[in-house]
This record gives structure tokens, sequence and C-alpha cells, in this order.
């Protein structure tokens, strides 16, 4: 996550003997390398599942949010010039289960759709599929290429010109476009902080640091989650597009 | 060198014998070691794969969340990948050694050998770049097809991954051909292209394979770049032609081993994976060594 590598060399210039070091990985990895006892906080954007915490029987896994994400359907650029800004969780559903294979059938110019998933512990993935499939485990038929960082969905989408896929909303930029999301009473809701924050916006999850509260907390750890909490560590989450934690 | 210092030469002269000995036999330990240790982990880590799973495995269809751990398309991802690699390298690479070792000037011969030893040591996640950037774009255009993200993609940068050591180890044992019997040849009367059907390839055909079977570890093993051009889908491919998204052991292992907890069935699924991946190098390589032994 983006606002953790910012935080903790922002952190480390303030507290010169304190050395933070950041692997990255899904939220699954997060979740494996608490349970090993291998890292101090592990990352994590979705709920830790029934199986995670029966794998780890000795470790008692918290969460502490930091901030707030939401997760948006991209298309590339060619398809929303085309005129599709909105669409319902449903059809989005539709496309990831394969019954909608082609754009034509969108009122779009023929052409294939080029489906985006993540791999299956991601969070953003979990999040997305439960919104649209009502399952986070859900297995989608219809897709066509399964990626795993928000880097790598979002080149894949720019370079496409019929592709749609799914990113954090502090990923969006301006070679992919974010589609709004039409709700049951036909209102299209777009993905912005105030939306967001108000819980008008449909796929919302929290970014969590895990920690094992059966182990001693060590006091540079816990020093460390305090200044993400506090002002200047909130100030870093508003910066990089995710919403504070008091939103 | 040694013998320089001028210190108590015999002492140095009989521990230098001491320590090669014991050196040697310390390697030998590590190379008869290093295969049995890595074999048996795998063997132990996927016990609960093939018990739990058994012939669960042998099918299409990878769905952890309800317990399905078909592992076929990975499989057969892995091996199209290969034998697209070793079908498209091989004959490049015996061509390009043998121009380069009987047609090429001696001078121009070590520059490009060079260059080839330096493409062969880049690391394997700058091919997997361009391969997003150039050969993926490439293959949708040509084909028109909506992802060049394909199996047939990952056949090619593999390819592209192992021509050099392949033309550079294959131009080794060519140039170690003494040039007497080249020169033998030719004043009975051969011409190039005979001396190459006739005298050379025969004589290099077993460091040949060798090189061959080489390069076929080394492109079922290559994960990185692969992972990053073959689309990453589960899916057995809908068509024969490999112009499809696919999986490889590989790309499976780089993509979601990290994200599966040590003991899980998960986990054990993955390394039972990697370890049938060993399995067709292991036949070639002891086929191979049987009958250069037979020879």
């Amino acid at each position: 996550m983006p606002v953790i590598e910012k935080a903790a060399a922002a952190y480390s210039k303030l507290h010169p003997h304190i050395r933070i070091q950041i692997n990255t990985g899904g939220s699954g990895i997060g979740v494996n390398q608490i349970g090993l006892d291998k890292i101090d906080i592990g990352m994590i954007s979705r709920d830790i599942s029934v199986d995670e915490i029966q794998a780890f029987p000795k470790t008692d896994f918290k969460t502490i949010i930091v901030g707030k994400d939401a997760v948006v359907p991209v298309v590339s650029n060619e398809i929303y010039e085309q005129g599709l800004i909105e669409l319902d969780l449903n059809t989005i559903g539709d496309i990831y289960r394969g019954k909608i294979k082609n754009w034509q059938d969108l009122g779009l110019k023929p052409n294939e759709i080029l489906v985006i998933d993540k791999e299956a512990s991601r969070g953003t993935r979990q999040v997305f599929m439960k919104a649209i499939l009502g399952n986070k485990n859900a297995r989608a038929i219809g897709v066509d290429l399964v990626l795993g960082h928000n880097n790598e969905v979002q080149t894949a989408i720019a370079q496409s010109q019929q592709a749609i896929g799914m990113l954090s909303f502090a990923w969006l930029s301006p070679e992919v476009k974010a589609l709004a999301i039409k709700n049951i009473q036909g209102q299209s809701i777009q993905a912005n902080l105030t939306t967001i924050k108000l819980g008008k916006y449909p796929i919302v999850r929290s970014l969590g640091l895990l920690i094992d509260v059966n182990k001693p907390l060590n006091p540079d750890v816990e020093s460390f989650l305090n200044y993400l909490l506090s002002e200047a560590g909130q100030a870093i989450v508003r910066e990089l597009k995710y919403i504070p934690v008091d939103a | 060198m040694l013998e320089n210092l001028n210190i108590y030469p015999s002492m140095l002269k009989y521990n230098k014998e001491l320590g090669l000995q014991h050196t040697l036999a310390l390697s030998f330990f590590v190379i008869i070691a290093l295969p049995v240790l890595i074999f048996f982990v795998l063997l132990i880590q996927s016990k609960r794969a093939f018990l739990e799973v058994g012939l669960g495995l042998l099918s299409t269809s990878w769905f952890p969340a309800g317990q399905e751990y078909g592992i076929l398309a990975m499989l057969y991802g892995s091996a199209v990948v290969v034998i697209l690699a070793l079908a498209i390298a091989v004959p490049l690479s015996l061509l390009s050694a043998l121009a380069l070792t009987e047609f090429v000037p001696k001078s121009l011969q070590l520059t490009i050998k060079s260059i080839l030893e330096i493409l062969a040591g880049v690391p394997s996640i700058i091919y997997g770049l361009l391969g997003i950037v150039i050969l993926c774009p490439w293959l949708e255009q040509v084909f028109d097809i909506s992802t060049g993200r394909t199996l047939f993609a990952g056949g090619l940068l593999l390819a592209l991954m192992i021509l050099p050591m392949m033309i550079s180890l294959f131009e080794d044992v060519f140039s170690q051909i003494p040039h007497e019997f080249r020169d033998n040849s030719s004043s009975l009367g051969l011409n190039k292209s005979q001396i190459i059907l006739a005298l050379i390839l025969p004589i290099s055909k077993y460091p040949c394979f060798n090189i061959i079977l080489l390069a076929m570890s080394k492109a079922l093993g290559e994960t990185m770049a692969i992972m990053l051009v073959i689309g990453c889908v589960d899916k057995f491919p809908n068509f024969w032609l490999p112009l499809s998204a696919g999986q490889t052991v590989t790309s499976k292992l780089g993509r979601d081993l990290g994200n599966y907890s040590f003991h899980s069935i998960e986990f054990s699924v993955m390394i039972a994976m990697a370890l049938i991946l060993l399995i067709p190098t292991i036949i070639f390589s002891f086929v191979l060594k049987k009958r250069e032994l037979v020879r």
C-alpha cells in the first residue's frame, strides 16, 4: 500500500534509529507472514477469512484500520469514449460471469470484452467480487486475464482498447476511465471522496494493519501505528487519494 | 605463486593438497545432497496433496474456495510453452552456432559471443517487461486477438530467453572439434555443408542433447517473465491453438504460493505441481546419460 511506504519514509526521518522494511504482496501474504511470525505488521485490505484464522491457531489477529478505499470498475479509454460511463453491479457481474462477452451487447461497437481479474487472495478482488457476484471467492468464468498489483491492471487496461477491470480508487489515472455505478433507483454514483465518505458508493473497503495481540507489542511498532493514526499519518492517507479513518 | 612467499614451502604444499582434497569432498557432498534434499522436501510437502486430493489433481478445474484442486491446466500450460520454446529455439540456435563457428571470422566470432553472454545474463523480469510492452501488443495486431498475453507469447519469450545461452553453448561444442578433422575432410573432397552434416553434427550429438536438456529445464523453471505474459488464467484453453491465455506451473507458483499458509492443502498441491514439473527433466536426463554410457 503506497500509504505505508510513504508514511514509513516520513516516520524514519523523524526517528532515524528505526528502520522499517516493507515487502509488497496481496493481503493473503500479509496474513500469512503475521501467522508465521515473520513480520511485525501485516497489511490487509479485506476481512480476514475463517480459514486463515484457523490456519494459525496460535495467532490472535487484530486489524487496525488506518484508512478507507473504494474499488472502482474501470474500462479502456476507447470504451469510455464510445459513451459507456456507467454500469449497474448486475451487468458488471454478467460480464465477469461470461454472460456478456461483447461490447455490442451493451450498445457499443462490436468488439470482444477483455475481462481482467485479479489474483484470488487480493483484497481488491474480494471486495469487488462480493459486490458484483455476491461472494468474495466467486468463480468468474468470463475472465480472460488474471493480474496482480493495481499497477499491472492499470497498464493492461491502458494498453487495451476493449478491457474492463477493477482498480483501487487511489490508482485511477488519466489512462484508464472509472465507471460510475448505477444503483437500483437508477442513480449514477461516481466514486469520489464525498460519495465514499457518505457511504453512497457501494464498493468500499477498509485498509487495515494486522498485528498479533498474543505477542507483546514492540514499542517501536506501537509508536509507528500511532503515527499512522495521528494527524500527520492521516494527511499522508489523504494526500495519496485514500480516505482518512474519521471521515 | 605461493612458492614465492618463501615461508615453509613444504608445509604449504602439504596443506594445499589436503585442502584440495577436503574441498573436493565437500563439493561432492553438496552436489549429491542438494538435489536429494530438494526432492525430499518437495515430496514431504506434497504428501498431503497426493493423499487428500489424489486423483482430484487430474482435473482441469482450479477453485480452492470450492475444494477443487485440478492442476492439469497448469501442467498443460507448462508443456505447451516449453515445447513451443524448444521448437523455435533449437533449430535457430543450432544454425546460428554453426554459422558462427564455420563461416564467421574469428574476431567477429568473439564479439558476437560476448554479446550473447551478456544477453544470457539479463534478468528475466526485463524480458518479461519487454514481453508486455512489445511482444504482446504485437501479437494482438498480428493475430487480431483481444489480448496478446497468451501461452504463445510465453513460448516465444522463452525461446528468446534461452536462445543466447544455447547458441553460446553449441558454439563451444562445435569450436572444440579439432581443425585437423575439418582439414582432413575437406582434403577428401567434402564441401562445407557435407562437413557439417557428416562430421560436426554426428560428433557433437551428445553434448548437443545435453544442451537441449539444460535449456528445457531452464525453460520449465522460468517464472517471472512467463508470469507477466501468459495471462495467468487457470483455464484449459478452449481450442488447441495456444493463442489464448493460460497458466504454467511456475506462473501459478509465482503468483499464488505466498498467499497460502505453509501447511495448507493449497500449498501442498502447489508443491506437488512443482514436483511433477521435475519429472520430465529427470527422465530425459537419465535416458540421455544411459545412452552416453552405452556408447
